[in-house]
């Protein structure tokens, strides 16, 4: 009884898997390729979709932001153009994420070395510890940092902001820098010296080449998650108005939402031009290197 | 004459473990020598505390007759091949060669003369250009190798450089190895756990095992003259039965009798170490064993029961039991008729010479 139900289950279920006659190889490929784009084609409407509405409403002739489309304009750029506050708010978070990517790459690099290549006490302690504002809300790290800086009776501007965006940004460096460093033969590290070199030559000729695509990397990624933070800088800026924050504000008055989304429209074309530009710069600079530009992220 | 490379009592502990315990050796210029033995023998960390990169734990290491035990890798005349090659993956064929004479401050003219050089000798001239993941394995290999020699060590240390390759390239490479190793005369240290590979190329072997030395020799030596259980084992196939040392006397032959109350007389022996009523074994190698199928008048001879003939072209195999189960393993060249078949009682003699004793 039982031995005849199982022989039907395997039969139903060979029945569907089975390739019919009419289901040949290349139609089910075929199928498989036209799924695979409408999935696609569904990420990319929901993450997308949004961005682009507001990119398109940028350039509508009303403070409405719904269809009917009223006329073409580029006044709210001009508008935004005009806007003081936005422009010292843009140099704000630019300075910030200057001066905020080159420490936290000493800092991952560092870190990096550190749990990769010591072995000492609470090596494991320390890397779940440095990883943790990987994990923890940017909420909670905001509302903490604004908590400690006032107790401290610390002057809250953007000196407070950039030592937050280091925080939260490091343990990303290190993470990436870290992996790169396991999968780096240690023999490589031994060879160099075997051949006279000494440890400083080491780092210089031939670990730090091997992590610059890493490194760059690394650095376009913290200069972003700077640039665009808005909790952590929320909380912790004072008077001084990082570019989020300045968009933050700005959105409070209805009439402005047109102009916000034409700056916002340049900002992240800008950025993502940036990003692409960067990402073949470097993907052509380890091609001639004879690496991988996957090396980087498929740690 | 001082020796390229010298190892006085050197021990190294990592922890509670002994990797390896008070080891011997010496290693004139020019040889050829090898470091042979199973896994965790401690071949490699010998080889890695002449390279610099471990410290001896106790003991004195002499490079070129001067105290060598702290001086930085980077510092010291060795060269190390590693077992992964390790080439630097963004530089050049060229440039990894060029790595060495560029630390040593080399003017540009002398350093393109040594590194071209070098690499003719191991015959990667054409691909200097190439980045190292173009290269096949077997010219990893031999850059791998330049990049080492174009520094002129005094000892070139070689850590399994062979191991990632088929067994066609390898064996091409050792003798390619040997080649070079004539040519430059420079000494090799080459460790390895492959007992043949080691006998085809050394001048001399040590073989090792559980952090000692059981033996230095050459080929010839450590093969036919065993010093230990061990080595009789490790290399080459070898029939070891057990005996009681009877006689030993200064100007004749060992006597020995297996416990069968058969006696024969032992031509070979470490004879340090052999004294009579010692628990021995018998070393006989398969291809000096005759086997007949009537017991022979004028000599010891054991009686065995053919378990298994098998046919490998110009020899034949004989795998035999004697009646108190040891096997054996004898090889004849193929002769017709066969001494026996599978079933068959056949007597084994061998010649006396060729017989060696070691203490159990």
């Amino acid at each position: 009884m039982v031995d005849s139900r199982r022989s039907t289950t395997i039969r139903e279920r060979s029945a569907r898997t089975a390739p019919g006659p009419a289901l040949t190889i290349a139609t089910r490929r075929r199928l498989t390729a036209a799924m695979q784009i409408a999935f696609m084609t569904f990420v990319a409407f929901v993450l997308f979709g949004p961005v682009v509405i507001l990119a398109v409403f940028s350039f509508n002739d009303s403070i409405i932001l719904g269809f009917p489309f009223k006329g073409l304009t580029v006044s709210w750029y001009a508008e935004a153009w005009a806007e003081p506050d936005l422009w010292s708010s843009l140099a704000a978070s630019l300075k910030v994420a200057l001066v905020v990517t080159p420490l936290c790459l000493l800092l991952g690099i560092a870190s990096a070395f550190a749990l990769t290549r010591f072995r000492f006490r609470f090596r494991g302690a320390a890397g779940g510890f440095i990883a943790l504002p990987l994990i923890i809300p940017w909420l909670i790290i905001g509302v903490g940092g604004l908590l400690f800086f006032s107790s401290t009776g610390a002057q809250l501007d953007l000196v407070t902001v950039g030592i937050m965006h280091v925080v939260i940004a490091f343990p990303l460096v290190t993470a990436l820098l870290s992996a790169q460093l396991f999968r780096l033969d240690p023999h490589l590290h031994e060879a160099a010296l075997d051949l006279g070199a000494n440890e400083r030559t080491t780092l210089r000729l031939v670990i730090l080449p091997l992590l610059l695509p890493t490194l760059a990397a690394s650095a376009i990624f913290v200069f972003s998650w700077s640039f665009n933070n808005f909790i952590v800088s929320f909380f912790t800026a004072g008077f001084e108005n990082t570019f989020p924050i300045w968009v933050f504000s700005t959105l409070r008055r209805a009439r402005d939402l047109p102009m916000v989304n034409a700056i916002s429209t340049l900002i992240s074309t800008a950025q993502v031009a940036f990003v692409i530009v960067a990402w073949q710069l470097l993907r052509r600079a380890m091609e001639r290197r004879g690496q991988d530009i996957r090396d980087i992220v498929a740690g | 004459m001082t020796h390229a490379l010298e190892l006085r009592q050197v021990t190294k502990r990592f922890g509670d473990v002994t990797a390896v315990d008070a080891i011997d050796l010496a290693v004139p210029h020019g040889e050829f020598f090898s470091l042979l033995g199973p896994s965790g023998c401690g071949k490699t960390t010998t080889l890695r505390m002449i390279a610099g990169f471990e410290e001896p734990t106790e003991g004195e290491l002499l490079l070129a007759g001067e105290h060598g035990n702290t001086i930085p890798p980077f510092r010291r005349n060795t060269n190390l091949v590693f077992q992964s090659y390790a080439l630097f993956p963004h530089m050049s064929v060229y440039d990894n060669v060029a790595f060495g004479p560029r630390r040593a401050r080399q003017p540009r003219e002398e350093e393109r003369r040594k590194v071209m050089s070098v690499l003719r000798t191991v015959r990667m001239d054409a691909y200097a250009d190439r980045l190292p993941r173009a290269l096949s394995g077997g010219q990893r290999q031999r850059v791998a190798l330049a990049r080492a020699l174009v520094n002129e060590p005094a000892v070139l240390l070689l850590d399994e450089p062979l191991g990632a390759l088929d067994l066609k390239l390898r064996k091409e490479m050792q003798i390619e190895l040997k080649h070079i190793q004539r040519e430059v005369g420079i000494s090799f240290v080459y460790v390895t756990h492959d007992q043949e590979e080691a006998m085809t190329m050394s001048d001399r072997i040590a073989v090792m095992n559980e952090g000692r030395i059981e033996q230095v020799g050459s080929p010839e030596e450590v093969y036919h003259r065993p010093a230990t259980r061990f080595v009789a084992e490790f290399i080459g196939a070898a029939n070891l039965l057990d005996v009681e040392v009877i006689d030993v006397e200064d100007g004749t032959p060992i006597r020995a009798r297996f416990p069968s109350g058969l006696e024969t007389s032992v031509a070979s022996a470490n004879r340090s170490d052999v004294r009579a009523g010692a628990p021995s074994v018998l070393v006989l190698r398969p291809e000096h064993l005759v086997l007949h199928p009537r017991p022979p008048a004028d000599e010891p001879a054991v009686e065995t029961t053919i378990v298994e003939t098998i046919f490998q072209g110009s020899v034949v195999r004989f795998e035999l039991t004697t009646p108190d189960g040891t096997r054996i393993t004898a090889l004849e060249t193929t002769r017709r008729p066969a001494p026996g078949r599978p079933g068959e009682t056949v007597w084994v003699t061998w010649a006396q010479e060729r017989a060696h004793v070691v203490v159990d």
